[in-house]
């Protein structure tokens, strides 16, 4: 029963940290866009943080504060059931925007981006786990 | 448990850091020039502290100042919650 709970509160957990870190981005984006809105390449970077950085955050928060939060579940099933969880998600998401690349000719700068949030949800659970076993130890 | 709140004040202290930095750059360069950029590139502690000081004085716009100053008060906020925390758990 643990087990499930820390499956499903890992996934809100990467909801609400994958939130939490693009308003932050956000939020600095708006304030420094309207300090000196000519300054060039910043507004693109903070953009490409918030697409790609903020579900690293995360997925690193997702397993993290999930082994702190049910200590008595083994790290590696928290970390095995998060990313199962998010393979399936990241499985369904690649099918249904690889069919609007082909089909609708969407461009592949959505699909990239997409294939990057993976990557980064998945770096960023592993970190977590690292992390995590870290501070158990 | 801390680092929850410390890893988006490192973010915060980074992105905003950096992203203010070059619009303190940028608004010395404007009122120095080009040479008095390259100095304050290298004095860069003393343009982050000042230029956005110059630019809400000089042309009321407050938004370099909240940018530099509100990021670091907030970035410190968190970042000594997280301490706090991890103090706590340490005891």
């Amino acid at each position: 029963m643990k087990a499930i709970l820390s499956t499903l509160s890992s996934v809100i957990i990467l909801v609400l940290g994958w939130v939490l870190m693009a308003t932050i981005l956000a939020v600095i984006g708006i304030i420094a866009s309207r300090a000196r809105p000519e300054v060039g390449v910043f507004p693109l970077v903070n953009i490409f943080l918030m697409w790609v950085l903020s579900p690293g955050v995360g997925g690193f928060f997702a397993v993290y504060v999930t082994a702190l939060l049910f200590r008595s579940v083994p790290i590696s099933t928290i970390y095995v059931s998060f990313v199962s969880v998010a393979a399936v998600l990241v499985i369904l998401f690649f099918i249904y925007d690889f069919e609007r690349m082909v089909l609708e000719g969407s461009g592949i700068g959505k699909f990239l981006i997409f294939v990057l949030q993976s990557g980064a949800i998945f770096l960023g659970a592993l970190a977590g786990k690292t992390f995590v076993n870290d501070v158990r130890e | 448990m801390g680092i929850i709140f410390k890893t988006p004040a490192v973010i915060i202290f980074v992105v905003a850091g950096l992203w203010g930095f070059f619009i303190s750059l940028d608004i010395a360069i404007d009122n120095l020039g080009f040479l008095g950029g390259i100095i304050s590139f290298f004095l860069w502690p003393v343009t982050l502290a000042f230029a956005p000081w110059y630019e809400a004085l000089a042309h009321g716009n407050w938004f370099p100042c909240l940018l530099v100053y509100g990021s670091g008060i907030a970035g410190g906020v968190l970042h000594a919650i997280g301490a706090a925390i991890d103090k706590d758990s340490e005891r």
